[in-house]
């Protein structure tokens, strides 16, 4: 289920927060500005070498990233190239014509692109960096603060919901529809319970320590590269030029 | 079922944005006032966002073969933290989603917000606060409230998509069927298991000490006060609202009773009256004065029964003397 956290741990990349979040973030902007014919192809396999090659990312775990969301954009394409009316008779008329098809198809295209950029910053840079990054860009704290004690709670909650299923299993607690409800009932209940518990410790393990109400933790800063930034900004312009050299020709989603 | 990045188009998902924003800001200060007066409660707020998005991680059994669902926490989030807060661990928790599992994305961020942490975190506790207010059993409730929240969620997802992507024959309407048909396959008995089982996890969780939890399963006595006020605020809308709509309506028609309106169409179809009353009032003010003889007997009647039973409590040392304290 984790897949992409170890991963950006061991990308190539996971020094460079800013940088590529730059990349990122603009690939994923320009996605949406941009007529997808000729630049969310380019920008698909911008980010997908990117990846591959900048980062160092296997190719078996960029595609297993990139299958998660197939489900929801093929059944949306699907739904898009589809045309339904009632005609004025009162009968269902179902239509699939070149129009509704070359729709259906940019839009999964460009959202293709898109999920390929956002998981360029996923896969290649780990969370504490893009957080210890939010926080010195003074983003509200509150929210920085939360985000970090999610982010370090959840692989606790999640090793621990997962012993408690292991355990309900050896006991035939999965073993037909019935029982598996009660023993989900029962794991949701004791792990929140659990959660509680934790909560509780931490605070009292905080407050023996002179809490100020702040977690501070000692953050790496690393140095940006001046190059690489002027790099990025010239691929940037390179795909708005581009676009707007087809702007008249390029077909456009809605 | 979150929109994937990139599905929606720039406008489209910046407006969304701009629509969840308050929502979420609103929860952001009200965390941020709660952490300053109780600073130990960042904790827990962390905790159950940790919680959260590992019960939105967590496989359902499915009810029909093939469909694997995943459930969303929506209910039990809504009952047990209030949707304020709801709203910032949501977004919290789908923004991880989204770097974490790849599921939804950054641009559609807002859309997936305001159906999942807003609309359906807010209907969820609308039906579970209503339904104790209304007086249905418990466990109803908690299960109206998980399914409402999921079957809401649901439902704002395809108004979403079909507002990005109309039909080309029959517009937005026909979209909306569409999409609503085809989310429905994964998405109502997602509803339902995800309504069962928030029932059971409610219920263990309250067969175990509530003291325990810390104020935060507030079921009985601290809900009593807010359900008071809501029940005046339901009370005052079910009076006001007729009562503007006349006002708005303007002529006197809309007053006109039902019996003589009833009579007129039955005759102007060619039927005839076959008797007549024994007895008829001589001019209208007697008849009015008929009237306000009838409601002036009829309010002292309701308003000695009142007035008995509230004198029966007074003399009874051993109940309290107002309900709602």
């Amino acid at each position: 289920m984790y897949l992409i956290d170890p991963w950006a741990n061991h990308s190539r990349w996971r020094e460079r927060p800013t940088e590529v979040l730059l990349l990122s973030a603009g690939l994923v902007l320009l996605t949406l500005l941009l007529p997808p014919l000729p630049c969310a192809v380019v920008i698909l396999l911008l980010s997908a070498v990117a990846i591959l090659a900048g980062a160092g990312i296997p190719l078996g775990v960029y595609l297993r990233t990139m299958a998660v969301p197939m489900s929801f954009l093929v059944m949306g394409a699907a739904t898009l190239a589809l045309s339904v009316s009632v005609s004025a008779e009162g009968r269902l008329c179902l239509a699939v014509t070149p129009d509704t098809l070359t729709h259906a198809g940019l839009v999964f295209l460009r959202s293709m692109a898109a999920v390929s950029s956002m998981m360029l910053l996923a896969l290649a840079v780990p969370m504490g960096e893009i957080l210890s990054l939010l926080r010195r860009w003074r983003a509200p704290i509150v929210l920085v603060e939360l985000m970090a004690l999610v982010y370090r709670l959840l692989f606790v909650f999640d090793k621990t919901l997962s012993a408690m299923m292991r355990a309900q299993a050896c006991r035939l607690g999965y073993r037909n529809l019935r029982t598996s409800y009660r023993s989900l009932g029962a794991v949701v209940a004791a792990l929140f319970i659990r959660v509680i518990d934790r909560a509780r410790r931490l605070e009292r393990g905080l407050a023996a320590r002179g809490d100020q109400g702040e977690l501070r933790v000692l953050a790496c800063r690393h140095p940006v590269s001046r190059g690489a930034i002027g790099l990025i900004l010239l691929i940037h312009l390179a795909l708005v030029s581009l676009g707007l050299l087809v702007e008249g020709g390029g077909p456009w989603p809605n | 079922m979150h929109i994937a990045e990139g599905f929606l188009p720039a406008g489209h998902a910046a407006g969304w944005w701009l629509v969840s924003a308050p929502f979420v800001a609103h929860g952001l200060y009200s965390v941020g006032r709660t952490l300053r007066e109780k600073p130990e409660t960042k904790l827990m707020l962390g905790a159950s966002g940790g919680f959260a998005f590992v019960l939105s991680a967590l496989k359902l059994p499915s009810l029909a073969s093939g469909s694997c669902s995943h459930a969303t926490g929506i209910g039990l989030g809504a009952i047990l933290f209030r949707p304020p807060a709801m709203a910032v661990l949501g977004s919290i928790v789908l923004l991880f989603q989204a770097m974490l599992l790849a599921h939804g994305g950054w641009t559609t961020l807002g859309a997936n917000v305001f159906s999942m942490a807003i609309v359906g975190s807010w209907v969820a506790y609308g039906l579970f606060h209503g339904g104790r207010i209304v007086g249905l059993p418990f466990a109803v409730c908690v299960f109206l409230a998980a399914m409402g929240g999921d079957l809401a969620t649901y439902c704002t997802t395809a108004l979403q998509l079909a507002l990005a992507h109309p039909d080309a024959v029959s517009g937005f309407a026909g979209a909306v069927a569409k999409f609503l048909v085809i989310l429905a396959w994964t998405q109502i008995p997602l509803a339902i298991s995800e309504g069962m089982l928030t029932v059971l996890a409610i219920n263990m969780l309250t067969a175990y000490d509530p003291s325990q939890l810390g104020g935060l399963v507030d079921f009985p006595q601290r809900i009593a006060r807010r359900h008071a006020r809501l029940l005046t605020l339901g009370i005052a809308l079910l009076i006001g609202v007729p009562l503007v709509i006349g006002l708005l309506g303007g002529d006197e028609a809309s007053f006109a009773g039902a019996d003589g309106l009833v009579s007129e169409s039955i005759e102007e179809q060619g039927y005839q009256p076959w008797c007549s009353s024994l007895w008829s009032p001589p001019n209208a003010e007697i008849e009015s004065l008929l009237f306000s003889l009838q409601a002036a007997i009829g309010a002292g009647l309701v308003f000695y029964c009142v007035g008995y039973h509230r004198g029966q409590h007074a003399k009874d040392p051993e109940r309290p003397h107002d309900v709602s304290d």
